[in-house]
């Protein structure tokens, strides 16, 4: 039963440097999209020239 | 939790913040390439539209050029054709230059002649004068030697006139006195008077003297160099020596001192002169 005990967390710092890089990255994320809708209309479509 | 999930947990936080924050500034600064294609495709536009533009001002430059070029073909044509004609002038020109060039060469060298020619029939003249003068002279002098020997002429022949006329008298006379005597001899009484027609000739008396000449005209008939001839002679009254004034209307013009008279004129030499006479000069003894 001592294998089924329940973890027990070490230390609270490494899991909230953990969520910090997570919350870096979603707003980087958010940061990009933004700016790619605001400067060409679209998040995820290459911009194609009109010939 | 291991160690190493904690080295891995540093290291994959630590890479997130760099690595998003290098995302965050490349999109920051990246180019907004929609705006930047719509503006290079604007000034594509208005290129296309200035060529355009620019293709058609050239056509119709071109035109215009092709237009002149005709026009300035035919004037340079007719500029041509006027230069040919132009030379061809200046040609003939050129040649009636030269031709009247030798011309007035050959007029100079005639020119030059005749002056010569000129100034040697003046010397001639003027000799010629001179010796005209000398003649004119010398026939003066002949003239008053003619008019003095036909002076002596008539005289002699009024004198042998005068002697038929008492030679035919005294025959007539001795005639008479031959009758005379051949009557006497036979007895008989004549008249003691002869019968003469001739008349007895009267002495030739001496002209009464000229009216004095206190004033003579006349009028210079003749000029030479400094010797004049005037228009009344002895038969008016002029003398050897006498002074004559030459006038012109009021002008004093000179005097003539008379060295030759002859009948009906008479000649002087010039003294005061101080214009020269001319033909038609009015001479009188007072001015």
């Amino acid at each position: 039963m001592s294998s089924m005990r329940k973890p027990v967390s070490v230390s609270d710092l490494y899991t909230a440097i953990l969520a910090l890089a997570t919350g870096v990255v979603l707003t980087t994320a958010i940061f990009v999209a933004v700016k790619c809708h605001t400067d060409y209309g679209e998040i995820f479509t290459i911009f194609q020239s009109a010939r | 939790m291991s160690t190493l999930t904690k080295i891995l947990i540093v290291l994959l936080s630590l890479f997130s913040f760099f690595l998003c924050g290098t995302v965050v500034t490349y999109v920051g600064n990246a180019n907004n390439y929609k705006k930047l294609y719509e503006a290079e495709k604007s000034a594509k536009d208005v290129a296309l539209a200035e060529k355009a533009s620019a293709l058609r001002q050239y056509n119709e430059q071109v035109d215009e050029f092709k237009k002149r070029t005709e026009k300035f073909t035919g004037q340079i044509q007719l500029l041509e054709d006027e230069k040919s004609k132009l030379v061809a002038d200046l040609r003939t020109a050129e040649r009636d230059s030269l031709k009247y060039q030798a011309r007035a060469d050959s007029w100079q060298g005639i020119l030059t002649g005749f002056e010569q020619t000129i100034a040697n029939l003046e010397q001639s003249l003027k000799v010629t004068q001179e010796q005209l003068d000398t003649v004119r002279k010398a026939d003066i002098q002949e003239k008053q030697e003619f008019n003095q020997l036909t002076a002596r002429l008539y005289e002699t022949l009024v004198q042998l006139e005068t002697l038929r006329a008492d030679k035919r008298r005294l025959l007539e006379e001795k005639t008479a006195m031959e009758d005379q005597f051949r009557k006497a001899s036979g007895g008989q009484t004549v008249s003691a008077k002869a019968n003469v027609v001739t008349p007895r000739p009267s002495l030739a008396a001496p002209v009464s003297a000229m009216p004095g000449a206190t004033d003579l005209k006349g009028l210079i008939t003749e000029v030479g160099e400094s010797l004049v001839s005037v228009s009344i002679g002895a038969a008016d009254g002029v003398s050897k020596g006498m002074i004559f004034h030459v006038t012109r209307g009021d002008e004093f013009v000179c005097d003539v001192m008379i060295t030759d008279v002859d009948t009906n004129k008479a000649a002087g030499v010039l003294d005061l002169k101080i214009q020269q006479p001319r033909i038609g000069d009015t001479v009188s003894t007072r001015l």
